[in-house]
């Protein structure tokens, strides 16, 4: 029984192998065969392309028997294949003259009969084939072929008819559009729009013919047509279409009326809006805001107002902005800058008082923390002179010292001042608009205890709320201007550059006392807001200066400037007497985030108490007890601020800290003119350092952006190829070849295999690469190493004899092809020249001593699979005789 | 005297087709099929013109071109021909300095066209 199935399986094998063998080597012929009559046949056909009537005799008589020739070769059906499948390449690599003389040539040799009958084959790839053939080839007389196929069952069918039919006649997209009753895929529509626009003078048709189509899939596609060769003569049956069922009908109907800009389909397409899908609704928003005016805001607003949806809501307002520019403008997430303005007319009521509750305050109170809110204090400074008028410099340097959570707000004008206040006589009551004095301290009375818990601005934020505030209602409209051509200073900050200098020294400041109710213990300070006072332009010019700037120049005389280390000094000690026993219930800091004090001139480390202040900061709020003077702003109080001169070396420290920061190559020059001009060893290290850096970025980015002289594309390396798909054996085997057929390409991969992980193929890589060196008289590394030790030990004379050492000799590439079981090519490195049946030199054998009875084994076995592999190719060939 | 143009194409149909066109204007032409052959080619002899594909066996067109300029240090016109005709190929092959660029299908009438005007220039 065993004896039966190994019989059975050997048997079994045997047809298996000699299936393979007879099937791998069929196929072998057949592309042997293709590749023999292709190489016949492209001069025959590179003959009939290119030939000529005013060609000699000789080259027409050659064409002539060429002409023979060729019908001969396609009688067979085999070779009129090949020479179909020949042209079908050809056609898609040529163009021109020389691809029309192609297609002549293969109408011509009639090759176009064979699709037809193809055509009629039950099998679907045949006919696909056929009919993509008689198209690329472009037959006419294929044409009422192709129409058949039209509405053919199978998709694919169709799909290649529809592309022939259009491509093979002008009428074939009328004939198409009249007869198809499938589907026209968005894909299909879009090959077709390619065929038509390839099409050489092509008239199309009037599209909207089709737009009465009872296939939807055809007016769809006629609109899309329509769009593309601007058919704008369909308007009725255009806005017809808005009504229709289908959305994309509709949508593509819309389309098409924006484009065309078709105002008379406003009102329908108001009307059916309210019955349309969101997509539909939002083109129908798209094409009014194109197209609508004024009128049609009524409609847009009741959509802004009666739809739920979000995105037709955005899509309306958005169109009403289209139609009238800024008639909506945001309003969620803004923020008022007038709210902290103070009125002088505006008497704050009890209803007012109660009004704003957690939420304002919250609000409000982030106004004040947040540096935005601010940046809005804007004054002049003039320096030495009287006469110099200075433009844009900012007065963000002061502490905030919050009166109140709503900050600013509870500084009112005098004149409006409720009876409760003007009843207090210390009360400092200040008429100006508050932003021009922002850089006063905002002092927050507290009448509630603030919590000692109190860790985070939030909550600190949160306890402010709890104070008892006076309210003012602020409005735009209700800024009281003390002199003609006074703006709000908020408005003058963000609209600077328009103002001259006199407008904004027309100005009147009117000093008023500050009230304060109790005497203060709970008060909320702000660390200052640090904003680098530039002077854009000085113009020292008399005349440009009013008369009555006096009062406002005077202030900035006061405020401006002050040494660094003394500004925020000064003025804490001269407004605010700061006591740090008093204990964290009586006060809180918030500190405004110091990210603001980064590139500033002011050094926090020359202010003391705020020191102790920052220092505090994580581990506890300190607390501070300040008493506010009831006085008016001094000129000793504001003293010169400090502007580091150009060249100073607080200048150059500043320059060197921003280049540290910001600068990057580009800074080079700068940084190289710094170095010469600077004699001070701390800025050279400084800026040597810089340029060292820079320098190397410099580096890195040439290096990136130099272009590449090398192609990354990694030559083709067909043993690389071969060893992705092997088993390990078939990788020995290949490797033994390629020490055959390799070269110098080959190195690379084989070193790539040296450092491979198996082991066996490791070794076997490292034999073969050593081989191959050998080979191709590369010096291995063993040679090198050779010829380093001979040279140190030997002296010059003898480098000659050490040379011929190791130089490979073909005696030791036998010896190594030898122990590697490798019969050796002959020594040409080209593919195609190798002869395997080399056979070595005589002597170069006698050479070749002792080899071991299991080489003699493994030769035995390769020269077998040698002819295990000939022995198809032998029986194929007996058979074909 | 006959011009020598190297043609490198790897496929033998259009290869043969722009040889017999290309010959028949008078150019001497010579094929390679392959990067190989084609550096084998250049080491031999270098031609009045090189028309080569960028798509090719062992050395792309492109390292071809590198080779040509840079190693051979020749400044011998090259017509890039590919039927990849992205941007960055094109571009890539200008800096290292290629002639000029067709893109198939190859209207031969351009190509020779061409050709005078590459050699005109060099």
């Amino acid at each position: 029984m065993l004896w039966n199935l190994t019989l059975l399986f050997v048997v079994l094998a045997i047809t298996y192998f000699l299936g393979i063998f007879f099937y791998r080597n069929k196929l072998t012929n057949k592309a042997q065969r293709i590749l023999k009559l292709k190489r016949e046949l492209s001069p025959i056909i590179s003959e009939f392309i290119f030939h000529e009537e005013e060609d000699s005799k000789n080259e027409k008589s050659q064409y002539i028997k060429m002409k023979i020739e060729i019908r001969e070769i396609i009688k067979d059906d085999f070779s009129r294949s090949i020479l179909t499948e020949i042209l079908l390449d050809l056609r898609k690599d040529i163009s021109g003259e020389a691809q029309k003389r192609l297609l002549e040539v293969y109408q011509d040799l009639g090759l176009h009969h064979d699709a037809f009958a193809q055509l009629k084959s039950w099998r679907w790839e045949k006919v696909s084939k056929a009919i993509l053939d008689l198209t690329l080839m472009q037959v006419p007389e294929a044409y009422r072929f192709m129409t058949k196929f039209i509405n053919d069952k199978r998709s694919i069918i169709r799909k290649q008819a529809e592309i022939a039919v259009v491509s093979l006649k002008h009428e074939g997209l009328n004939y198409f559009l009249d007869t198809t009753q499938y589907k026209i895929s968005e894909w299909q529509q879009l090959k077709l729009i390619e065929v038509i626009r390839n099409l050489e003078q092509y008239q199309p048709p009037k599209f909207k013919a089709w737009l009465t189509s009872t296939n939807t899939h055809v007016v769809l596609f006629a609109l899309r047509l329509i769009k593309y060769y601007n058919q704008n003569d369909a308007k009725a049956s255009l806005i017809e279409l808005i009504k229709h069922k289908n959305n994309q009908i509709k949508e593509q109907a819309i389309s098409c009326i924006k484009e065309f800009y078709m105002v008379d389909a406003l009102p329908t397409l108001k009307a059916v809006f309210s019955k349309s899908a969101t997509d539909i609704k939002i083109a129908i928003l798209e094409a009014i805001a194109i197209m609508g005016n004024p009128s049609d805001i009524d409609f847009l607003r009741s959509v802004v107002n009666h739809e739920s949806n979000f995105a037709v809501k955005s899509k309306a307002v958005s169109s009403i902005n289209a139609i009238a520019p800024d008639s909506i403008i945001p309003t969620i997430g803004i923020e008022n800058p007038d709210s902290t303005s103070i009125l002088n007319n505006e008497v704050v009521t009890d209803e007012l008082r109660q009004e704003p509750k957690k939420d304002v305050h919250k609000k409000k109170a982030h106004n004040v923390l947040n540096s935005e809110g601010l940046q809005e204090i804007t004054n002049v400074l003039d320096t030495a002179s009287e006469d110099a008028i200075l433009e844009d410099i900012d007065l963000d340097f002061l502490p905030v010292v919050t009166a109140n959570p709503v900050g600013k707000e509870s500084i009112e004008k005098t004149s409006e001042t409720p009876a409760a206040l003007d009843e207090n006589k210390e009360a400092v009551s200040i008429d100006f608009d508050v932003d021009a004095l922002a850089f006063l301290p905002l002092v927050t009375e507290n009448d509630q205890k603030i919590s000692n818990k109190i860790k985070d601005s939030e909550e600190a934020i949160a306890s402010v709320f709890d104070l008892n505030v006076t309210y003012t209602v602020v409005k735009a409209e209700q800024y009281r201007y003390t002199t003609k051509s006074v703006l709000p200073l908020n408005k003058l900050n963000t609209d600077f550059k328009r103002f001259s200098a006199s407008d904004i020294f027309e100005l009147t400041v009117n000093y008023t006392e500050l009230h304060v109710e109790k005497p203060v213990e709970n008060i909320v300070v702000n660390e200052p807001y640090f904003i680098e006072p530039s002077i854009i332009n000085v113009r020292r010019n008399k005349k440009d200066t009013p008369p009555y700037a006096r009062s406002t120049k005077s202030l900035f005389q006061k405020i401006m400037p002050l040494p660094k280390e003394n500004i925020f000094k000064k003025i804490l000690q001269k407004l605010i007497h700061i006591d740090e026993d008093v204990t964290i219930n009586e006060r809180e800091i918030l500190k405004s985030p110091l990210l603001e004090f980064e590139n500033e001139f002011i050094d926090i480390n020359a202010i003391p108490n705020l020191d102790k202040a920052e220092e505090s900061k994580p581990q506890k709020t300190t607390a501070y007890k300040i008493e506010i003077p009831k006085s008016e702003l001094t000129d000793e109080l504001i003293t010169q601020w400090y502007i580091p001169e150009k060249d100073t070396e607080a200048a150059l420290q500043l320059l060197l800290d921003d280049l540290e920061e910001l600068g990057d190559f580009r800074e080079l020059d700068v940084l190289n003119e710094l170095l010469s001009s600077t004699a001070n060893t701390a800025f050279i290290e400084r800026i040597e350092n810089l340029i060292t850096r820079f320098s190397k970025e410099q580096e890195d980015l040439n290096f990136d952006l130099r272009p590449n002289p090398k192609i990354n594309q990694k030559a083709f390396n067909v043993f690389e190829d071969l060893f992705q798909s092997c088993d390990l054996e078939a990788k020995l085997i290949l490797l033994d070849e390629v020490v055959t057929v390799g070269d110098e390409g080959d190195l690379n991969f084989l070193e790539q295999l040296v450092c491979s992980e198996e082991a066996v193929l490791k070794t076997k890589a490292q034999q073969i690469l050593k081989a191959l060196q050998l080979k191709l008289n590369i010096p291995t590394e063993e040679s090198v190493n050779v010829k380093n030790n001979s040279t140190s030990e030997i002296s010059n004379n003898d480098t000659e004899n050490i040379s011929i050492e190791i130089i490979p000799t073909p005696k030791a590439y036998k010896q190594l092809m030898n122990t590697l079981e490798i019969e050796p090519s002959t020594e040409t490195n080209d593919i195609f020249d190798i002869d395997f049946e080399v056979e070595f030199r005589t002597v170069e054998l006698e050479e070749i001593d002792e080899v071991s009875p299991e080489k003699e084994k493994t030769k035995e076995r390769a020269s077998m699979m040698r002819q295990l592999y000939s022995f198809s190719t032998k029986i194929y060939k007996q058979l074909n005789g | 005297m006959d011009k020598k143009l190297l043609l490198a194409e790897d496929d033998d149909l259009l290869a043969s087709l722009l040889k017999f066109r290309l010959e028949k204007e008078g150019y001497e032409v010579a094929w390679s099929s392959d990067g190989r052959k084609v550096k084998e080619q250049l080491k031999k002899q270098i031609p009045d013109v090189i028309v080569c594909d960028i798509m090719l066996p062992y050395f792309s067109g492109l390292e071809l071109i590198a080779y040509v300029r840079k190693d051979l240090k020749s400044n011998v016109p090259i017509i890039i021909i590919s039927a990849a005709g992205n941007e960055e190929t094109v571009l890539n092959a200008f800096e290292l300095g290629a002639n000029d660029f067709i893109q198939k299908p190859i209207s031969l009438s351009v190509l020779l066209v061409r050709l005078i005007k590459v050699m005109k220039k060099t």
